[in-house]
């Protein structure tokens, strides 16, 4: 029997990796925004990002839904 | 404003009592732990922001006319005029670091090569304004705030667990959902301080026609590079659910769209 927290981590893990892949903006603007200027980057007026951190941030949600389906495995399927 | 204040210290008021109750941690702690981490953030912050960019100091000679103006718009918001530098960084950007009486503007020679004294000046009044609203100083307490209660909540599912794999694993979600949760108002206070930082410059430099000219000319820059990366961009853009196109772009970003902020100030 999976316990609660086996789902919430299967649950949790693969909705967050799903946020960090398709808003990673809003992942670095979490992590930046009053760790330094926000608008250092890009243009002045402009929020945007460097595209390397972007697919930094994509590449790490990948990690949080294969942890996340990891866990869902171990909890249903296992 | 205040209701979104109100809310991040309702955050950080709860995260202290959490850690009270289940650390044990006394009140005096919790708060010099908070200002320890907010100052080391500010500190570093300040440090790294200069250093990123290679900003040095604004020649008095070379750029005698843009330290004239600065020195005009400080007396006219009552400000003591802040550190002025200058640095390559590839794209027309300027931005502000550091607080009161201990502030640095930092602005790109393609910033300078770009727009007309007017235009320059608007920008100038734009980033002395964040200094003296202190946004940021605001920024990093927000921040600050955001970072606290992530770590209170990360540490209470670790050492309610079992130190299981996922215990690890979901104190490390839960600090993130916490941290994103607190971002998003601090985000809005973010948007919102732009707005006031306009037209804080609109009144100081007597308008905000200038201003709106320079961010409409960085914007038409911006629009006119056929380059392969912006191509590139634009594709990956169109992957993302919350693209350009999308409200919630809007409620995840840092700065209000440049059309409202032009819009304002050509009303202004």
């Amino acid at each position: 029997m999976a316990g609660i927290r086996e789902i919430l981590a299967a649950v949790l893990g693969i909705g967050l990796g799903l946020v960090f892949v398709a808003a990673p903006n809003f992942i670095v603007a979490v992590h930046t925004l009053g760790r330094g200027p926000h608008d250092r980057h890009g243009e002045f007026g402009d929020s945007s990002v460097d595209e390397k951190w972007l697919w930094l941030v994509r590449a790490i949600g990948v990690v949080l839904i294969l942890g996340g389906a990891y866990f869902a495995y171990s909890a249903f399927l296992a | 404003m205040a209701i979104v204040g109100s809310i991040l210290f309702a955050f950080y008021a709860v995260a202290a009592a959490a850690a009270m109750f289940f650390f044990q941690v006394p009140l005096a702690l919790v708060i010099g732990l908070s200002i320890l981490l907010v100052g080391i953030q500010y500190k570093i912050g300040k440090w790294a922001a200069l250093r990123s960019v290679g900003a040095e100091d604004m020649d008095e000679d070379q750029y005698r006319e843009i330290h004239q103006r600065v020195e005009w718009i400080c007396e006219d918001m009552n400000l003591e005029k802040p550190r002025l530098m200058v640095a390559e960084m590839g794209v027309p950007n300027a931005f502000a670091v550091g607080r009161r009486g201990a502030g640095t503007v930092v602005v790109s020679t393609e910033l300078i090569q770009m727009l007309d004294m007017d235009e320059l000046e608007g920008v100038l009044a734009h980033e002395l304004a964040h200094i003296d609203n202190r946004d940021v100083v605001a920024m990093v307490l927000g921040q600050g705030v955001a970072s606290v209660v992530a770590i209170v909540a990360q540490y209470i599912v670790l050492f309610t667990g079992d130190n299981q794999l996922a215990d690890f694993f979901l104190a490390i979600i839960v600090g993130q959902v916490v941290q994103m949760l607190v971002m998003v108002f601090v985000l809005a206070i973010s948007r919102y301080r732009e707005y006031v930082a306009d037209a804080d410059a609109a009144r100081a430099i007597g308008g905000g026609d200038p201003l709106a000219r320079a961010l409409q000319k960085i914007s038409d820059g911006n629009e006119r590079v056929p380059n392969d990366k912006t191509a590139v961009d634009n594709e990956v853009s169109a992957l993302c659910i919350f693209g350009e196109s999308h409200g919630l772009a809007k409620l995840f970003s840092t700065h209000p769209p440049m059309e409202k902020r032009i819009e304002r100030l050509r009303n202004a």
